[in-house]
């Protein structure tokens, strides 16, 4: 059985085809890169596998069971996460409490019981704190607990974005260019991390450009081009055909 | 006959509610601003006129009056209170319950200024009638229809032909850019306004002067006129006045089949079903803003 | 002394109110000017049970339950769109709202309304006084402020200004949005309720023009005077605009247009909030 697959999805936005008969498998507990041009489908892809746009035609399937109509929550609760490139944090909520509301944990999610069961409520608020300060430790923001979102850097603000899909407990995580931007420094820190996320047996599933950061995290790269699939191989396989570069890097620009 | 009468009524009354619609969406559709306010300019140049006459100002005269106050009121609407919020960064909320506000100001000045209660104006060819083949139409009812089907074709063909009108479609269209042009959304915005408030005089004198004037009934000519902009899909001004007309046409329709006094559930009740059937209207514009 | 009392009472019930509105333009982000709206039919449930002899508390818990079925359903075409619909709808609500409360004259008396709505009693002991009023009306602003404090300091609280800093992020991270926006909206809607249910058992008299548009509005206005998001300000705000009024009747001003000048009051505040201080006096940024 294939652990998460995507076969022949179409999706056309008018005239523009966004998506065009696009397939893939990845298999679990590895890191796939999707990498390609401006345009290729790459966001597009991960709107469909999150449920953010419905595919005209084709199905999205994930340990066998067909998501391609579930809706955006019910793909979350069954283990699929994903990150935006930009960002779209709760500025004005604390990083804390950004990483809380994402918990999956669903006690005392209903007005009914914070009104009219307070001490439970309090202790469910105690042990979620401690969870989400927890996953803003382990991403190294430990030290901005209380900060709030809209305060932190560039670099900050994409670390909290991944303690968020982490407090969702999905265990395939897609990560929207989580080193675009980056310093550095920060671009350190979040290979490092990325790192951290495959010894804890996620699956992961990274838009990225930056070919050296693919070749540090990539198990594998699905490479996309006007809307379908035109490769998939090792970083080194990749890396080593010609025609992509052509493609990837513009006319006359290959390797 | 009874239908013929009240689907003729209707459509002037749609006439007339069309010229609210589409000097609304004209505003909304160029800044995105919910201006709620639009029903008290409506109201208080219609009672501005209504002064005018008690004052022995010729009506044509009155009328030209009040559309030139309603331009003014509009102008300085945008200049004194939208850019100063926008230039706050306020929500669309916050620019909204500002309009709500001024709303609520200029009803109640007209209410201490002129009266509150309900007048009538004082001119006698009110009441006359024009019969055609059995139908009646009064001269109000006739000036009504006559003056929004001019006032909304010139409208239309402003925006698509004038160097003025394309400017403000180039602003709606993408107002970002705009900003770092020549084309001075600021001071487009404060024209579209003017403009719109301007229109918007012509049916509050009309209805004022075919029927009555009330200084607090505005909202719900307003409401009527939003949920056939949304109807008739947002930006589009022909959609808008279109759907204004088969709204008043079904409201005053459903007056042989249940009481008058519900027609405001009944209008109500399609725009739930618009909704919740078809949010993006029945005429998709070309330059509809995304929400 | 009794002069101030109905003062108290009249600021504490509109509390109630405000928070109602609080918990749906402040906490969610859903706009609305119907609060009135739900409030008389809060107003009406309990007057017309209370007539026909219903106690007192089985008349407020229907109140409660019948306004948070009705916001919910006023809200449920909204929460499927996003973006200026809402606006649409809680006008339509508060218009049509009020056309029933004239129209159906069988039930609700029509534009004369009801009278002699009996006073509120509890287990046989009567709150005829204005001071014994006073007291039950406290305790129960007490028992709902208490209830907005717990709920706003609750992970779901945190989850509801989440949802109205970004919706899709909220989306994204597994929340059921639509049910978080139907339980708020439950929750506002049974305030609205206890709120319309006191107001029609101290006035002993309702009718529509007790609940209509510049009723809405001026609840509008009591959040963002008070301030949007905090208990404070859901306080404070009722407070000073209901001292409005009382303000007025200090000046000379012929008895024609009082009604409108204190409208105008309210008007000008509203713009004048909108522009500077857009946060109210003890609340945050709208």
């Amino acid at each position: 059985m294939t652990y998460f697959s995507v076969s022949n999805v179409t999706k056309r936005f008018g005239g523009l085809v966004a998506l065009d008969d696009c397939s893939f498998a990845i298999e679990p507990l590895r890191t796939s890169c999707v990498v390609g041009p401006n345009g290729a489908g790459k966001t597009s892809i991960f709107n469909v596998i999150t449920g953010f746009i419905k595919p005209d035609t084709g199905s999205v399937v994930f340990k066998g069971e067909d998501i391609t109509l579930a809706t955006r929550h019910e793909r979350v609760g069954r283990g699929i996460a994903r990150t935006f490139q930009n960002l779209q944090l709760f500025e004005e909520l604390t990083a804390l409490e950004n990483v809380l509301v994402c918990l999956k944990d669903e006690s005392a999610n209903d007005p009914l019981t914070a009104i009219f069961r307070p001490f439970h409520t309090n202790a469910v608020l105690r042990r979620k704190t401690a969870e989400a300060a927890a996953l803003l430790e382990q991403v190294g923001l430990g030290h901005k607990l209380d900060a709030a979102a809209s305060s932190l850097s560039y670099g900050q603000k994409k670390l909290l974005c991944i303690a968020r899909v982490l407090a969702t407990n999905a265990e395939l995580v897609l990560l929207d260019e989580p080193t675009s931007g980056l310093a550095a420094g920060a671009l350190d820190a979040m290979v490092e991390l990325i790192h951290k996320l495959k010894e804890q047996k996620k699956t992961l599933l990274v838009v990225e450009h930056n070919t050296q950061i693919v070749q540090r995290i990539a198990d594998e790269v699905l490479f996309f081009h006007r809307g379908h699939l035109m490769a998939q191989g090792t970083p080194a396989e990749i890396v080593a055909n010609e025609e992509l570069g052509r493609i990837y890097f513009g006319k006359g620009a290959g390797k | 006959m009874l239908y013929l009468q009240l689907f003729i009524d209707g459509v002037v009354s749609g006439c007339a509610i069309g010229l609210v619609s589409v000097s609304f969406s004209y505003f909304y559709a160029t800044t995105g601003t919910f201006h709620v306010a639009h029903a008290g300019i409506y109201t208080f140049s219609a009672y501005f006129a209504w002064w005018l006459v008690g004052v022995g100002v010729p009506f044509f005269g009155a009328l030209a009056l009040a559309v030139a106050l309603g331009g003014v009121a509009g102008y300085l609407t945008q200049r004194l209170l939208y850019e100063r919020l926008a230039r706050n960064t306020a929500s669309p909320l916050v620019m909204m319950i500002a309009s709500i506000g001024l709303l609520t100001v200029l009803q109640n000045v007209v209410a201490i200024l002129f009266t509150p209660n309900i007048v009538q104006f004082d001119l006698t060819w009110r009441l006359s009638h024009l019969s055609l083949g059995g139908i009646s139409l009064s001269y109000p009812q006739a000036l009504i229809l006559v003056s929004s089907l001019v006032i909304v074709t010139a409208l239309i063909l402003f925006s698509r032909h004038s160097a003025l009108g394309k400017r403000i479609r180039a602003v709606t269209s993408n107002p970002d850019l705009a900003e770092i042009t020549r084309l001075a959304p600021k001071q487009v915005f404060a024209i579209v306004l003017a403009i719109s408030s301007a229109i918007v005089a012509v049916p509050g004198v009309l209805i004022g002067v075919d029927q009555a004037l009330q200084p607090y009934t505005s909202l719900l000519v307003l409401l009527t006129a939003v949920i056939a902009m949304i109807a008739g899909g947002i930006g589009s001004l022909r959609g808008a006045f279109c759907m204004s007309i088969l709204l008043a046409v079904v409201q005053s329709m459903s007056v042989a089949f249940m009481p008058g006094r519900w027609s405001v559930a009944a209008v109500f009740g399609i725009f739930i079903v618009f909704i919740l059937f078809r949010p993006e209207g029945l005429f998709r514009s070309r330059f509809s803003r995304a929400f | 002394m009794n002069y101030f009392l109905s003062f108290l009472i009249l600021a504490e019930i509109f509390s109630i109110a405000a928070l109602s509105t609080n918990l749906l333009i402040g906490v969610i982000g859903i706009f609305s000017v119907a609060q009135a709206a739900i409030m008389g039919v809060g107003a009406y449930t309990a007057a017309l049970l209370m007539m026909a002899g219903v106690p007192f508390p089985l008349a407020l818990l229907a109140a409660v339950l019948t306004c948070a079925a009705i916001n919910v359903l006023s809200s449920l075409p909204s929460l499927r769109l996003a973006g200026d619909y809402f606006i649409i709808t809680s006008f339509g609500t508060q218009l049509v709202a009020t056309a029933v409360f004239i129209n159906w004259q069988d039930l609700t008396g029509g534009a004369t309304g009801l009278m002699g709505i009996p006073i509120a009693e509890i287990a046989g002991y009567s709150f005829a006084s204005s001071q014994q009023f006073a007291l039950l009306v406290t305790v129960i602003l007490i028992i709902v402020a208490t209830s907005f404090w717990l709920l706003m300091r609750s992970p779901h609280g945190k989850l509801l200004h989440a949802i109205r800093l970004n919706e899709i992020a909220a989306v994204a991270a597994g929340r059921k949005v639509l049910r978080a926006k139907v339980g708020v909206a439950a929750v506002s809607g049974a305030y609205a309720g206890v709120a319309g249910a006191l107001y029609a058992t101290y006035i002993s008299f309702i009718d529509p023009v007790s609940f209509d548009i510049h009723v809405s509005v001026l609840l509008v206005t009591m959040l963002v005077v008070g301030g949007a998001r905090t208990l404070a300000g859901s306080i404070i705000g009722p407070f000073l605009l209901l001292a409005i009024p009382q303000l007025l009747a200090l000046v000379d001003i012929p008895s024609t247009v009082v009604g409108p000048v204190r409208q105008l009051f309210y008007g000008v505040i509203l713009i004048a909030f909108m522009l500077w201080r857009p946060q109210g006096i003890a609340g945050r940024k709208l």
